[in-house]
């Protein structure tokens, strides 16, 4: 189960990355398009998909690497149980949110299949794929989030603190 | 409940959640979330995953990764010890000498980097061990590099005036292009107290090292080269209207790729290493952007913003105690806030207001920018503080103390940009092209 977790994030990380890059990609394109003469159709709307797609496939990833900002001024002055139960706090709060966010963007996704809505520019996609990125990653966010939620009830670190103290670490060898 | 009641609320649940450590996209989320599920009777999440993939699909935010991505190539390459190189020949001859490196460079640096601790680590890893080294004063060498590191959100392209266009629906070309004289006139208020510190101060800067012909000084330039080409393809293309912002983002990975490659520092490491940093940095600001749309569309429904508006108008307040009230608050909230989300709270609540007030949307947008650079080093959170830390191994609270004379001229910069708006105005209206 671990490994099987571990390998969700990464892969969704990785495939974030992936999309990131085709976004240059297609830009270059319309650039060479321009300049050379052939039409590069709709592909503003695949690189807003592209950027959508990269940007919630690596909620997961990114959080893991405690990436996502917090304000831990005040949290960081609580240790033993009463920092734990803080986040816990945080955590259950954060997989409800975003549990209920995830749930209606796979709605979504539902809708646009069932009424077959497609996008407005010369190359009309079917919504629904390009939505399914959106609702993917904020399924994974939310199974991340539960993640921790068990680790830190389990009486464990959950995985953004786990980076923080590593970050640290390699900070003061640096120094 | 009337509408006072409603943002006592709201105000409250922000202030528990931020300080409880809650992520502060997901504080976003829940604000939107219990203003209209308390005071509507709109299904809550349907509008929210419309409205998100409204605003995340979006063209106009590709140049957001994009410009991320050049920095952490540029990061990894070997330009800042090729800017301190090429650059220090001609500075040491100012009263200040080598400091100027940290103003200069970062100014240099700021206009192919969108991020203001990008802008400072790259600059900093190379003039701070070579600056220190020569016996400079410590506390300005530290001061002068967390003030001029947040030039890299005023000079284009800056990460942050992509989040205020986005949000408040203003052209990033056009913001891009109102920073450009600013930045300068920032650069020169850094480099001018520094030289008026170094004459007041005769004995705490230490004699120049460097002995060149004027044809070596010429020689060592050089490396400067790829730079300025880097800078003239991005501002150069959006400022002549060949390019749209994205389009000039990614002409510069391109070149920065291409950089990289000639200089040897490019390989599948520093690649993969370079698009995942990019790749988190631009989810972590998306994410932010995700709850600041819901907030704001969230908020439009409970109508906050609007009788906010009606209730400073009413007050007869000026617009310039309007700009001084909103300079004090943003103070406050940047000791304590990073500046996107600063940004985004903005853009939910308070642009209607100004709006109301009849302020330009560009010029608050650069007037932004500027009280977001400040919020970058008050502490105790403050992006720049965090790098310099970690640089120099100093307390935030001390790095804080060292950089507050920069601090003041932020200040200044703005009082200036209030009584001579034309700063901000004049390139942009006279662009060429698409605006």
């Amino acid at each position: 189960m671990r490994k099987f977790l571990d390998w969700l994030y990464t892969g969704s990380g990785v495939l974030a990355g992936i999309f990131l890059i085709l976004i240059a990609v297609l830009s270059l394109a319309q650039i060479s398009g321009r300049v050379l003469g052939f039409a590069a159709y709709s592909f503003d709307d695949f690189a807003g998909f592209c950027m959508a797609a990269s940007s919630f496939l690596g909620l997961a990833h990114t959080y893991r690497r405690n990436e996502h900002i917090r304000v831990a001024l005040l949290v960081d002055r609580f240790s033993g149980e009463a920092r734990r139960r803080l986040e816990i706090l945080c955590l259950a709060a954060s997989t409800f949110l975003v549990g209920f966010f995830a749930w209606w963007a796979v709605d979504m996704v539902l809708t646009s299949y069932q009424i077959n809505d497609v996008s407005q520019g010369l190359v009309a996609v079917p919504l629904w794929l390009p939505q399914s990125g959106m609702a993917l990653g904020l399924a994974i966010l939310t199974i991340a989030l539960f993640d921790d939620l068990i680790v830190v009830l389990k009486r464990g670190t959950p995985s953004y603190l786990v980076a923080e103290q590593s970050k640290k670490i390699a900070l003061s060898e640096n120094i | 409940m009337n509408t006072l009641g409603i943002t006592l609320f709201l105000l409250a649940l922000l202030g528990v959640l931020l300080a409880g450590g809650v992520w502060i996209a997901v504080v976003l989320l829940a604000m939107g979330f219990a203003a209209m599920e308390l005071f509507t009777s709109t299904p809550v999440g349907k509008l929210m995953a419309t409205t998100v993939w409204g605003s995340s699909a979006s063209w106009s935010l590709t140049a957001l990764p994009l410009f991320i991505w050049m920095g952490e190539i540029l990061f990894r390459s070997r330009i800042s010890e090729d800017m301190f190189r090429g650059l220090a020949p001609w500075l040491t001859a100012l009263p200040g000498r080598l400091m100027h490196c940290n103003v200069i460079g970062c100014g240099i640096f700021a206009a192919i980097s969108g991020s203001s601790a990008a802008t400072a680590a790259t600059i900093g890893k190379m003039t701070v061990p070579e600056l220190l080294k020569r016996g400079y004063h410590e506390p300005m060498v530290i001061g002068s590099l967390a003030g001029a590191g947040t030039l890299g959100l005023l000079i284009p392209p800056s990460i942050i005036m992509i989040v205020y266009g986005v949000a408040a629906n203003v052209s990033i070309a056009r913001l891009f292009i109102a920073g450009v004289l600013p930045g300068i006139m920032l650069m020169s208020l850094f480099s001018g107290y520094i030289i008026v510190w170094a004459l007041l101060n005769p004995d705490k800067t230490p004699p120049s090292d460097i002995r060149m012909s004027f044809a070596q000084k010429l020689y060592a330039s050089r490396l400067l080269i790829p730079t300025v080409l880097l800078i003239a393809a991005v501002i150069g293309s959006i400022y002549s209207g060949v390019a749209t912002p994205t389009e000039a983002a990614v002409l510069g990975v391109a070149g920065s790729l291409i950089l990289s490659l000639v200089s040897g520092s490019l390989d599948w490491n520093t690649f993969s290493d370079s698009v995942m940093g990019a790749m988190r940095t631009s989810c972590m600001i998306a994410f932010i952007l995700t709850g600041a749309a819901f907030l704001t569309t969230a908020m439009a429904f409970t109508g906050i913003p609007e009788s906010m508006a009606a209730w400073i108008t009413e007050q007869a307040l000026s617009p310039v105690m309007l700009i001084a009230v909103l300079t004090l608050l943003y103070i406050v909230l940047g000791c304590f806030l990073d500046g996107i989300s600063m940004v985004v709270l903005t853009s939910a609540v308070i642009l209607p207001t100004v709006q109301a007030a009849h302020i330009d949307l560009l010029w608050f947008g650069i007037f932004i920018v500027l009280v977001v650079e400040m919020a970058q080093i008050t502490p105790p959170v403050g992006f720049n503080l965090y790098v310099l830390q970690g640089m120099t191994g100093k307390d935030i609270f001390s790095i804080g103390k060292h950089a507050l004379p920069f601090f003041l001229l932020m200040v200044i910069a703005v009082a200036i940009i209030w009584m001579f708006p034309e700063i901000v105005t004049y390139l942009p209206r006279r662009m060429l092209g698409r605006g």
